[in-house]
């Protein structure tokens, strides 16, 4: 099992059900205080974190790789780039999902909390990271015969 | 100007316009009428083939290179690539800034229609294409040294 692997892992097992569940702090700490500055910071932050990870990682092992300090080759980054597209790809079908049933569940008043809009993008990541982990261990399973140990 | 150059420039200015229109239509119709069957079809599926339209050129790539017809070849695969993920870094800035820009427009105890959240997707949508096809056009236009007329 290499590195890789190892993390996604650990995102799966661990990330995933942390994320689904504290992802919510800052939208209850808005909720119960108001909208304010240092929370949207925290939402914000949060979110763009979550949801843009994989960025930091690409950007990151290829300024080790340079330095030769880690073993991040094509292989790895093609890994990284079809992940990360299909857990998009999910998530555009989630989002899609998520539209349709409050349209379809509304109450008579067609109106739905404010919340909702945040509270469907923080679970939008946990639904990323989770797709985005499970498609790199299914490659890293399919081709990882030479892998280090 | 190669095939996918070409395909790039009419992604970046009709592609817009003609996912915006029934995506728009839908959500009208399903406001000024209530949900029905015929809306809510129309509109998952403008978005669901909008959305992942750009999975298109990979699978009829795919076909073509087994019947020796590359018009899709590693070079074009790349900057797809690259462009779908730029699109999606700002698809989810995005999502992001609206649901942060909801919540103090609103406030935490508020509530918007129901129709905000396919709005949302749907200017999601015209982002993606837009940022898409900027992305492509760009990137064909500074690695067009060596193409073919």
């Amino acid at each position: 099992m290499n590195k890789f692997q190892r993390e996604s892992w650990i995102t799966l097992l661990l990330v995933v059900p942390i994320w689904a569940i504290c992802g919510q702090l800052p939208i209850l700490l808005i909720y119960v205080e108001g909208p304010k500055f240092l929370h949207l910071f925290s939402f914000a932050c949060a979110t763009m974190l979550g949801g843009l990870s994989w960025l930091l990682i690409l950007f990151f092992n290829s300024k080790q790789k340079r330095k030769a300090k880690i073993e991040f080759d094509e292989r790895d980054k093609s890994i990284l780039i079809r992940s990360t597209l299909a857990g998009y790809v999910v998530l555009w079908i989630y989002f899609i999902a998520v539209c349709i049933y409050v349209w379809l569940t509304a109450p008579p008043d067609r109106s739905i909390s404010v919340n909702v809009m945040p509270i469907v993008i923080v679970e939008g990541i946990a639904v990323f990271i989770f797709i985005q982990s499970f498609t790199t261990l299914i490659q890293y399973g399919r081709g990882g015969g030479n892998s280090e140990q | 100007m190669i095939q996918t150059k070409i395909e790039s420039w009419f992604y970046f200015f009709l592609g817009t316009a003609c996912f915006l229109i029934p995506g728009a239509v839908a959500i009208f119709i399903a406001y000024d009428r209530g949900i029905s069957f015929a809306p809510v079809l129309m509109f998952t599926g403008t978005v669901i083939w909008a959305g992942l339209f750009w999975l298109l050129p990979f699978t009829f790539g795919k076909l073509g290179k087994r019947k020796k017809k590359v018009t899709f070849d590693e070079r074009d695969q790349l900057i797809q690539k690259k462009a779908v993920m730029v699109a999606y870094v700002v698809l989810w800035l995005y999502f992001v800034t609206a649901s942060v820009t909801a919540w103090c427009l609103v406030g935490p105890q508020g509530s918007i229609s129901v129709n905000i959240m396919p709005l949302t997707l749907l200017g999601g949508l015209v982002i993606f294409t837009f940022v898409q096809g900027l992305a492509s056009t760009i990137l064909y236009g500074r690695n067009d040294k060596g193409e073919k007329a």
